[in-house]
């Protein structure tokens, strides 16, 4: 899977990159001092590293868990995010990491165990506020499962601590850690979900929106929670009729009392990060037309976003209560 | 294009001949050579002198889409004289940086570390190799080319067994870099693979030099052209490039036309985004 794995000096020793060597005997290692020596430099082609991108075995250090954005958040009284690695086996192309990071290649941060006592801490520092923890913002939460053992390592942390939320953020369909234990009831296994023209011409690699559906099934008739996030919605032709006969289909195919969040937002771009992504993929239609640029953020021109915002929220709420609905606006 | 660099002239021999490259030049002590595929610059021994003619190479004929490749020999501590190394991690004795040349395919050569010596030696260590070229030449290069395009490749001259003498045996290590040159060549296939497709067609181009004939731009406006046409070319069947070149003729001003192309596009990208 990897031809080339970098190794950080910290966690040259670390027990879980020896056991990853250990499973890619064939892979060259590099050793380096800091991650940033490979992951940072300016003159790296994202797209380029994309078609094959290596692995850094690094150590996170410094803060691990940070409060989330004001407008992101679940009902709870607070909310953050941490990131065991950066970068994703998906290739979205509207997505932002590819015009957040230089270098495509993953990294992950072996110190599960520092992050697992991080989140312990923040959630016991509060112990009567309900603490919501998302873990896909720079990368999808179960994509490399195989490799990282997210799951198994973090989901006892949870069954451990009941004032404190985690959001599995993805689109894999490798749910069988998942499956394999008795489903928690402060676990959000979140699907992003676009109709399937936009799965397929647009979300390169991800699985196809029917498996998709299909894992939420059966996550759900296993009894966990599972978030369903409408977010980008993206602007293309008849996206209107598209997205509702979607959002129908959606809602058709899962019962309603295992979904506990629904967010909804519209395609949209710090300027920096749009343009990157631009220059990488100029022959890329998503990002020629209909956008304007308020306030440092490249987005839809505002009748185009309101039209497709609205109807969609419209059609979700035909299903959902709005209590479940959190739209990212 | 292919642009080479080697510290000596029997290091350039065999790629000079396989290329059918002819002398074009120099700059200061280096010397260029110049073929319809590839270009060479003898650059002298030392990281400075490598860095120095990489630079001026880079200048003279500047192209986005090159392949820098540093060829040369080196030293190991037990690899087979012969043995063709490219370099995963570049570093020198006179430097605190490290460098990690990029490579997003399964590479035909045994990737190693590379340590540019500012002097010959024979301190071999274990899972490195020795250069006086290396980082110079790399660094230099990144000033052209991003790093999946700029490759050091190393030949093992000497090792522990047989250590570098001081007499250079010119024609064993012209010999030992012409048999990589099948190799060098399979690496440069794979690497220009990764290039994005460009698209083929003529038309952003000749419909920009038409803007530009029957307006004038400032450099803003130059650059939206620019990018706006490209777009259209990715986007546009060839009959709707037809009835965009009729903008031209019917925008009474480049705002206009301008603001014209940005409409083609809202209308169009909307259609190709699935």
């Amino acid at each position: 899977m990897f031809e080339r794995i970098y190794i950080e000096a910290a966690i040259r020793e670390h027990p879980r990159t020896l056991a990853l060597l250990e499973r890619y005997p064939k892979a060259e290692r590099v050793n380096c001092e800091r991650y940033g020596e490979i992951f940072n430099p300016n003159r790296q082609n994202f797209r380029i590293q994309k078609q094959n991108p290596a692995l850094i075995l690094a150590e996170k250090r410094g803060t691990r868990v940070l409060p989330t954005p004001p407008d992101y958040g679940l009902g709870a009284d607070r909310h953050y995010y941490f990131s065991h690695m950066l970068n994703c086996l998906y290739d979205c192309r509207y997505c932002f990491l590819q015009g957040m990071y230089q270098s495509a290649n993953y990294i992950l941060f072996v110190n599960f165990e520092d992050f697992r006592s991080d989140i312990r801490t923040t959630a016991e520092s509060q112990p009567d506020e309900q603490h919501f923890f998302f873990s896909g913002y720079d990368c999808d939460s179960l994509a490399m499962d195989s490799v990282t053992g997210f799951a198994d390592a973090f989901l006892p942390l949870f069954e451990d601590l009941p004032n404190a939320w985690l959001e599995l953020r993805t689109k894999s369909v490798n749910v069988k850690p998942l499956l394999n234990r008795p489903p928690l009831p402060n676990v959000v296994v979140a699907f992003s979900l676009n109709p399937e023209p936009i799965a397929k011409s647009v979300e390169h690699r991800a699985p196809p929106l029917p498996a998709r559906i299909n894992a939420l099934k059966k996550l759900s008739e296993a009894g966990w929670k599972v978030g369903l996030r409408f977010d980008p919605l993206i602007h293309f032709e008849n996206c209107i009729e598209v997205y509702r006969d979607f959002i129908d289909h959606v809602f058709d195919s899962i019962p309603i009392e295992a979904v506990h969040s629904i967010t909804l937002g519209s395609f949209r771009s710090p300027k920096s990060v749009f343009k990157k992504m631009e220059s990488l993929y100029p022959e890329e239609p998503l990002f020629m037309g209909n956008l304007d640029l308020k306030n440092g953020m490249v987005a839809y021109k505002k009748s185009i976003e309101s039209d497709l915002f609205e109807s969609t929220r419209k059609r979700i709420l035909t299903h959902a209560d709005e209590d479940k609905f959190f739209p990212c606006q | 294009m292919l642009h080479f660099s080697t510290a000596l002239h029997c290091e350039a021999q065999g790629i000079i001949a396989h290329y059918d490259m002819k002398p074009s030049g120099g700059h200061g002590r280096a010397q260029f050579f110049e073929g319809e595929k590839a270009r060479l610059a003898i650059t002298g021994v030392g990281a400075l002198n490598s860095a120095i003619a990489t630079t001026a190479l880079g200048s003279k004929y500047p192209n986005d889409e090159t392949i820098w490749l540093n060829v040369g020999i080196c030293g190991h501590l037990d690899a087979p004289i012969g043995n063709p190394f490219i370099a995963n991690r570049i570093s020198s004795n006179t430097s605190r940086d490290t460098l990690y040349p990029q490579f997003p395919w399964k590479s035909n050569i045994k990737g190693i570390e590379l340590q540019t010596l500012s002097e010959p030696s024979t301190d071999y260590k274990t899972n490195q190799a020795f250069d006086m070229e290396g980082f110079g030449f790399y660094k230099a290069a990144l000033a052209f080319a991003s790093t999946e395009f700029i490759h050091c490749i190393k030949v093992v001259s000497d090792n522990a067994a047989q250590p570098a003498s001081s007499h250079f045996d010119k024609h064993a290590i012209a010999r030992m870099i012409e048999l990589q040159i099948p190799v060098i060549e399979t690496l440069c296939e794979s690497i220009d693979e990764l290039r994005p497709k460009k698209p083929s067609s003529n038309w952003s181009s000749s419909f920009i030099q038409k803007a530009k004939a029957r307006f004038r731009f400032t450099e803003t406006e130059t650059h939206q052209l620019n990018k706006r046409v490209t777009q259209l070319d990715a986007i546009l069947q060839q009959d709707e490039k037809t009835k965009t070149d009729l903008l031209l003729i019917e925008s009474s001003n480049k705002k206009t036309f301008l603001s014209q192309l940005q409409s083609t596009l809202n209308q169009f990208s909307t259609r190709n985004i699935c």
